[in-house]
């Protein structure tokens, strides 16, 4: 009987720190850079978006001993 | 645009400066980045990847631009950082992708679940060995084992080729163990037989 229940109670707690675990696994990030004066409102301004990094694609694609590659794409401007 | 601008881009494979014209929308655009970073030493391998976006008007002069970079990759966390030589018109950034925690996580369970599948192995075959009771399931389950080993270290999430750091730490050496005890218990299984030959 103590082995179900302790049994029990570690399941529970694995669960547990699996939901959280899932939930802080959120790697987003959204970065705004402005430098200098660029601030202004008569400026362009680029959207970009990290689409893919391919370190094995990219070693023979690129032609470079460690040349994976980052895909960036800009988005819109205004 | 409400005005003419170049933009150039330190890319690979397209036009190294790029005019759109005033009145145009600005296409979206795919554009391929050289990074730094060493494979083999996958999960824990760090890439740099410079981006540096320059724009300029029709004479020459910096227009003044902004840079919004969104990352949200399942596999890749990507940080990034704006370096201090930034300017009017010259965006210059280090992107820097490490493996996701996710991937670490799980590539690092597998390594460990490979450690402990051989450990108890070898402690099983030593024990057939010694007490002469090595039989035929013994070394099915280790050619079942050899086999599985690589399928193990393949499913390790967006794995390099082979020659990486969690192959040398775990998967090779795991490999050799596992042939060792192989031949070791067909060694011991062929000797019993011989001994139980009825003559």
């Amino acid at each position: 009987m103590v082995l179900v229940i302790t049994a029990l109670v570690v399941m529970t707690i694995a669960y547990a720190v699996m939901l959280v675990a899932f939930s802080s696994t959120g790697d987003g990030t959204r970065i705004s850079y402005t430098p200098g004066t660029s601030a202004g409102p008569d400026r362009l301004v680029i959207e970009a978006s990290v689409l893919d990094v391919d370190p094995i694609r990219g070693a023979y694609q690129v032609a470079s001993p460690t040349g994976p590659r980052a895909r960036c794409g800009p988005r819109t401007a205004r | 645009m409400t005005r003419t601008v170049q933009i150039e881009i330190d890319d690979i494979g397209s036009e190294p400066v790029e005019t759109y014209d005033a009145g145009r929308r600005m296409p979206l655009h795919d554009l391929s980045l050289t990074a730094s970073g060493d494979t083999s030493l996958y999960p824990f391998d760090t890439h740099d990847i410079p981006l540096e976006i320059s724009v300029y008007d029709d004479a020459r002069n910096p227009v003044p631009a902004g840079l919004v970079l969104q990352a949200s990759l399942h596999d890749w966390h990507v940080t990034s950082s704006m370096r201090p030589d930034s300017r009017d018109g010259g965006i210059l950034l280090d992107i820097q992708a490490h493996r996701s925690v996710s991937v670490m996580v799980f590539a690092i369970g597998l390594m460990c679940v490979l450690f402990l599948l051989v450990v108890v192995t070898v402690g099983m075959v030593a024990r057939a060995v010694s007490l002469k009771k090595v039989g035929f399931p013994t070394l099915a389950s280790l050619a079942a084992l050899l086999f599985a080993v690589p399928g193990i270290r393949n499913s390790m999430p967006n794995t390099p080729p082979v020659g990486t750091l969690s192959d040398f730490i775990v998967f090779f050496w795991a490999l050799l163990i596992t042939t060792v005890c192989m031949v070791v218990a067909s060694v011991s299984w062929l000797r019993n037989a011989e001994e139980e030959r009825p003559d």
